[in-house]
């Protein structure tokens, strides 16, 4: 089907990052791209009544590659939890909280969502990580490759030789595709694979390369700054899962303070599902929340993003990390009946799979849930806190708007807390928090927030020249008072209609055809001077510490087919 | 003039070494560096194969008429299964899941007869594993058991593990200890620190022995499975002092009296060395992209193997979607790919083959060849055509193109391609 010229009638509009804040307007389509003029003969396209927003931005979701994967082996279950035989436009789709990269795609285009980042990619495993991508269909997609593990990102920092570690970074993304820096357990995962233990603080030291965990992320963040990456780093902090841990959450990020953002933005850092990494500590040393600490620090420290990691209760799912020792201590935490994989990739990162259904009736697992909404409603900016569940870890993506309705609507929240652990009304503020988000938050929470914060220019808005990614939801925020009728929230925001690059994807709430999306990503060497310094030592260590050959690494052109390139601006 | 092509994958075995060094002359491999002797004989003689002659019933036929007939035969078929999938890339393998879909077929590869017993170990309590370099980099301790791979996997000592030096491992050899179990002595077994012979069928026994003594519990025997106690011991302590372990196994020990019962074992045993050191389990996987086939088929239905879509969506049944039990009980046609069924499988399973329509997509003509109603050569995986392929730690490589294939002959991927054109125009 051909991109045609359309013009979106009468629906109400939002787009934050424009000051469009549900108003009654038109969006004009042409070639793929919202314009403000389009030709008489444009089809009309009706949506009075509807929101008309622009299409959703996934940015961490675990949806390709092997750890994927292992999720699917170790849940047989989940395919028959959800299946729709294949019809005339549409293969299967099966699978519900690991579902094939097929249903994946399917799934978040009916959701609204166009654009979806897988966020932790082995390097080494690159190549299997885009052929899942390619078969995830319609959503624009980008992988952050982990470095925060990584023997030679440990010899850089060892050496403080940022320029050298900056002609790393740029040879690791233009050679496995990769589009920004993420951080797993820095040196954690390697204190893992090599001594069976983790670190506990961002000052334990590893004792092959005498680094730290601070010393990896202020290197990394450096670098990253400097050389002007589309996003910041992208952090799993330490001490994953541990009660206390918010302690170590919030020296993480005091680490990178200092480190002066790119000029195009204000951030250095994003924490990444900070549920996971917002525990406290109670007198007798058990979990009682974090969250007012952590958004204390994120509202008054403006260098830092975080998306929320809710947790979803009572629906099994699977953990997936880059976190070997923190599987492990999950898996232990479950039981001798759980399920463990542990996934160590050579010279460059760990990695764990442990299938996990959080129990209302739980109370660490009920204040975990209310962490996640906690922190939301505590932090003021929406601009800088991003809905995830970090799919499928704290529970299916499929959730977003159970979690939108708790965060509009604190009926919906106090209906919830009442089915839940009575632990969450004293070891949390959840019950005292009287803020409801209004849509245009929400919009920017899980659109333009983290297209900003991904520095995607042409997504998440509707202005002259974004792409036209556009979601159409059958409410009309003037008739429904969703504060009060959080069930509505919940059956409408999966879409009505899904507009793609100007094609529609989605009618009457059914896809209709798929496509294939772009994938995103950096194909650009640092100076020419200091790659091929790094380049000489890097070969050695590939020689020496890999199993693979050097020239076997980078991954050809065909795992990517609609490639995107986006260039970075080194500063100098 | 020669080529030189360095770095070249060799698509044989699951060790995928990706360092062999081909030359070409005149479109012809003149020499292997770097190889096996496996891998040697594979590369300099790949023409060998017979000739590549597309045949509709044992006659000469163009590849237009065969690919026609071999989607009639799919469409027409009540129950088709689709076979192999083992030595070919995972292009191919995508495609031939489409295919699957598209007719309804059941759809299974060659692990069903080799390591289906090691997922259905992992789908019930998981498995540590890691990747071939940091064995290579970190293991003191390796443990073979039911693997010979002197003979199977014959670089698998020099590259990942027992002589090759790594971080931790800097004087090769000598920084391990290496265990072999097994049967019988083979080329291999004589190369470790120590072996233990154990009599055939008993290595669930042993599995259960060596956990009871890890937990501190005492044996009220004195041999068990044919091995001395003290020896279980040793192993053992072994284990525990190490500062990472890892299990190397293979069919001796899915194949055999226990099947997954066994890997479910092993793998709980080494789960539970994790109390005290690293360790960790890898399978010895055979075909060069088995671990592809595993891997492709479960991100596209959520199964590694034995998946039926006659209901428009993937289900999952051993026993009854796997090849063996499809072809012996109640498939009507059969289209293999890149595989031997015949030369390999139980005689019911042969026999109805004989009597039903069988189409082979292999590069060579091989026992299945016999009974196929249609045989479409293909081009070799790695030597004349690129494609991407999963070593036995699921690292993916992607293999080269080294020399041209003969006029007209097509990959696999292509000729899947071509007959799901002609399956959409039967359908239509
Ligand atoms: S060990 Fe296996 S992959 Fe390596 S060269 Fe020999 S046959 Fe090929
Ligand atoms: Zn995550």
């Amino acid at each position: 089907m051909m991109a045609e010229s359309m013009i979106i009638k009468g629906g109400i509009v939002y787009d934050p990052l424009n000051g469009v804040k549900g108003e009654k307007t038109d969006i004009m389509i042409k070639d793929g791209v919202i314009v403000s003029e389009v030709p008489s003969d444009a089809k009309e396209v009706d949506a009075s009544g509807k929101i008309v927003a622009p299409g959703g931005v996934e940015m961490h979701a675990h949806v390709a590659g092997p750890k994927v994967n292992a999720g699917r082996t170790l849940l047989p279950g989940d395919f028959r939890r959800y299946y729709v035989p294949k019809t005339d436009s549409l293969r299967a789709l099966v699978g519900y909280a690991v579902p094939t990269n097929y249903t994946t795609g399917v799934k978040y285009t009916e959701l609204g969502f166009t654009t979806v980042f897988e966020p932790a990619m082995a390097p080494l495993d690159a190549r299997h990580t885009f052929e899942e991508l390619e078969d995830m269909p319609n959503a624009d997609k980008a992988v952050f490759p982990v470095f925060g593990n990584n023997w030679f990102v440990f010899d850089c920092v060892k050496d403080n030789d940022i320029e050298k570690l900056k002609a790393f970074i740029a040879w690791m993304m233009t050679e496995t595709k990769g589009y920004g820096i993420k951080i797993v357990n820095p040196c954690g995962a390697y204190m893992w694979a090599h001594h069976h233990s983790n670190v506990t603080s961002v000052d334990d030291v590893v004792p092959e390369y005498d680094v730290t965990p601070r010393q990896v992320l202020r290197g990394l963040a450096q670098a990253n700054e400097e050389l002007g990456l589309p996003h910041t780093i992208h952090v799993h902090a330490n001490m994953l899962g541990r009660v206390g841990n918010v302690s170590t959450t919030l020296d993480t990020l005091k680490c990178v303070e200092d480190i002066k953002p790119h000029p195009s933005r204000e951030q250095v850092i994003h924490l990444t599902h900070l549920q996971f990494n917002c525990f406290g500590e109670d007198e007798n040393h058990r979990i009682c929340s974090g969250a007012e600490d952590l958004a204390e620090y994120i509202n008054s420290h403006p260098q830092v993003s975080a998306d929320l990691g809710q947790v979803i209760v009572d629906v099994p799912t699977c953990t997936m990390t880059s976190d070997g020792p923190a599987e492990f201590f999950i898996h232990k935490a479950l039981g001798p009946k759980a399920k463990w994989i542990n996934g160590d990739v050579e010279a460059e990162c760990g990695g764990g799979i442990v299938p996990i259904t959080y129990r209302s009736n739980n109370p660490f697992n009920a204040i975990q849930w209310a962490i996640g909404i906690e922190t939301c409603l505590l932090v003021k900016d929406p601009w800088r806190v991003v809905i995830t569940t970090d799919h499928p870890n704290g529970g299916p993506a499929w959730y977003y708007p159970r979690v939108i309705s708790w965060l509009m609507s604190k009926k919906a929240r106090d209906k919830m807390i009442e089915t839940v652990h009575k632990s969450v009304q004293d070891k949390t503020s959840l019950v005292n928090l009287e803020r409801e988000y209004t849509w245009e938050e929400i919009l920017i929470c899980t659109r333009a927030g983290p297209a900003k914060l991904l520095g995607l220019k042409s997504k998440g808005h509707l202005g002259e020249g974004a792409h036209a990614d556009v979601a159409i939801y059958p409410i009309d925020p003037e008739k429904v008072d969703m504060a009060n009728q959080p069930e509505e929230i919940e059956k409408k925001l999966w879409a009505d209609m899904v507009i793609k690059d100007g094609k529609f994807l989605v009618k009457n709430g059914k896809t209709i055809t798929t496509e294939r999306g772009r994938t995103y990503l950096i194909n650009q060497y640092y100076k020419d001077e200091e790659h091929k310094r790094m380049l000489k030592d890097l070969k050695e260590h590939f020689q020496k510490w890999y199993s693979i050959t050097f020239n076997n690494y980078r991954i050809q052109d065909v795992f990517a087919p609609r490639p995107q390139t986006v260039s970075i601006n080194p500063i100098s | 003039m020669v080529e030189v092509y360095k770095d070249v994958v060799c698509t044989f075995c699951g060790c995928l070494c990706d360092d062999i060094e081909i030359h070409v002359e005149d479109n012809k491999i003149v020499k292997a560096v770097n190889s096996c002797a496996i891998s040697r004989a594979k590369f300099l003689g790949h023409e060998s194969n017979g000739e590549r002659q597309v045949l509709i019933d044992g006659k000469e036929a163009s590849l237009d008429e065969a690919i026609k007939k071999a989607a009639e035969i799919l469409v027409n078929a009540e129950n088709p299964l689709i076979y192999g999938l083992a030595s070919t890339s995972n292009e191919a393998i995508r495609k031939s899941m489409e295919l699957a879909e598209k007719v309804g077929a059941k759809i299974d590869n060659t692990s069903s007869v080799c390591h289906a017993p090691t997922l259905l170990a992992t789908q019930f309590v998981g498995d540590p594993k890691c990747t071939l370099g940091v064995i290579k980099n970190r293991a003191d301790l390796i443990i073979f058991w039911g693997c010979n791979p002197t003979q199977a996997h014959p670089r698998h000592f020099e590259r990942y593990s027992s002589n090759v030096k790594g971080y931790f491992t800097q004087n090769g050899r000598e920084d391990k200890k290496v265990v072999f179990i097994d049967v019988r002595e083979t080329r291999s077994t004589s190369k470790g620190d120590l072996f233990l012979k154990i009599e055939p069928g008993r290595d669930f026994e042993l599995m259960l022995a060596l956990r009871a003594l890890l937990r501190g519990k005492k044996l009220q025997k004195d041999v068990v499975a044919g091995v001395k106690v003290e020896d279980l011991e040793k192993i053992i302590d072994m284990c525990k002092n190490a500062k990472f372990g890892v299990i190397f196994f293979g069919l001796g020990l899915t194949m055999s009296r226990g099947k997954y019962l066994n890997i479910e074992c092993a793998i709980s045993f080494t789960r539970e060395l994790n109390n005290h050191t690293s360790f960790l389990i890898i399978p010895m996987r055979g075909h060069y992209n088995v671990t592809g086939a595993n891997s492709v088929m479960t991100w596209i239905s959520g199964y590694g193997y034995a998946v039926d879509y006659s209901r428009g969506y993937p289900r999952y049944s051993p026993g009854e979607f796997s090849a063996v039990d499809a072809l012996a009980e109640y498939c009507d046609a059969a289209l293999i790919i890149a595989s031997d069924p015949v030369a390999h499988f139980p005689k019911n399973a042969v026999k109805r083959m004989g009597d039903m329509p069988v189409v082979l997509i292999d590069p060579k003509p091989n026992c299945t060849s016999i009974v196929a109603n249609v045989y479409i050569p293909s081009l070799s995986v790695g030597i004349e055509t690129e494609g991407t392929a999963y070593r036995m730690d699921g690292v993916p490589l992607y293999t080269r193109k080294v020399v041209n294939g003969p006029d007209g002959v097509l990959s696999d991927e292509e000729i899947l391609e071509r007959i799901m054109e002609e399956v959409d125009k039967l359908q239509r």
